[in-house]
């Protein structure tokens, strides 16, 4: 199986590595932010200056920015087909599901108290969807 | 698009690992390839036939040659 590490190859075994790290970090981010949104963190976006809450808000795209590097690297250099076309997939649904989401969402912002903090997920909803698809379809496919 | 991946396949007594290993695929892509359910691209689809010995018409087989 795909995620059973003795079948990767080194590539995926970097490829999975290197994701699962970026993963984490986004959700270590996730974290970060929902503290300083709630003020745990000594200070708050109410009282800190504007350019503290540029900098929060721009720090998960820090993780985001790698996995877009990581992604089509490691499409160049996977040699095997068919795995790039299931990857491809999970990528195509896993950009989907979140944009879904913040549009339904987006539409019932009235209906919807937590309409607002939905996009702070699109990240973690595009991995998870992502990795979700890739496992259904490599079990498919067995 | 229909082929007879699975029968020369089985001709040489390979496993399915065996044939992914000769063209250096994973396992589930000459599954998914077998059952039809992946056209393989060009290049895959020479390799296959160097294989085999034989020419990519007489392995795919075109399910609409109209």
């Amino acid at each position: 199986m795909l995620f059973c590490r003795k079948k990767l190859n080194p590539l995926q075994r970097r490829f999975a590595t290197l994701f699962f790290v970026t993963l984490i970090a986004t959700a270590l981010l996730f974290m970060l932010e929902v503290s300083f949104n709630v003020g745990h963190l000594g200070f708050s976006p109410h009282t800190s200056p504007l350019a503290l809450c540029y900098v929060f808000s721009l720090l998960p795209v820090i993780p985001f920015l790698a996995m877009m590097l990581l992604i089509p690297r490691y499409l160049r250099q996977e040699k095997d087909e068919f795995v790039r076309t299931l990857v491809l997939r999970a990528l195509l649904l896993g950009f989907a599901v979140p944009m879904v989401v913040d549009t339904v969402v987006g539409f019932a912002w009235k209906a919807a108290p937590f309409a607002d903090a939905m996009p702070m997920f699109n990240v973690d909803l595009f991995c998870i969807t992502a990795l979700f698809v890739l496992a259904f379809q490599v079990r498919r496919y067995q | 698009m229909k082929n007879r991946l699975r029968v020369l396949r089985a001709e040489r007594n390979w496993s399915q690992a065996d044939l992914a290993e000769r063209l250096e695929v994973s396992r589930q892509s000459v599954n998914a390839i077998e059952t039809g359910k992946f056209d393989p691209s060009l290049p895959l689809a020479f390799r296959i036939a160097r294989l085999f010995n034989s020419s990519i018409e007489s392995i795919f087989l075109d399910s609409d040659p109209d």
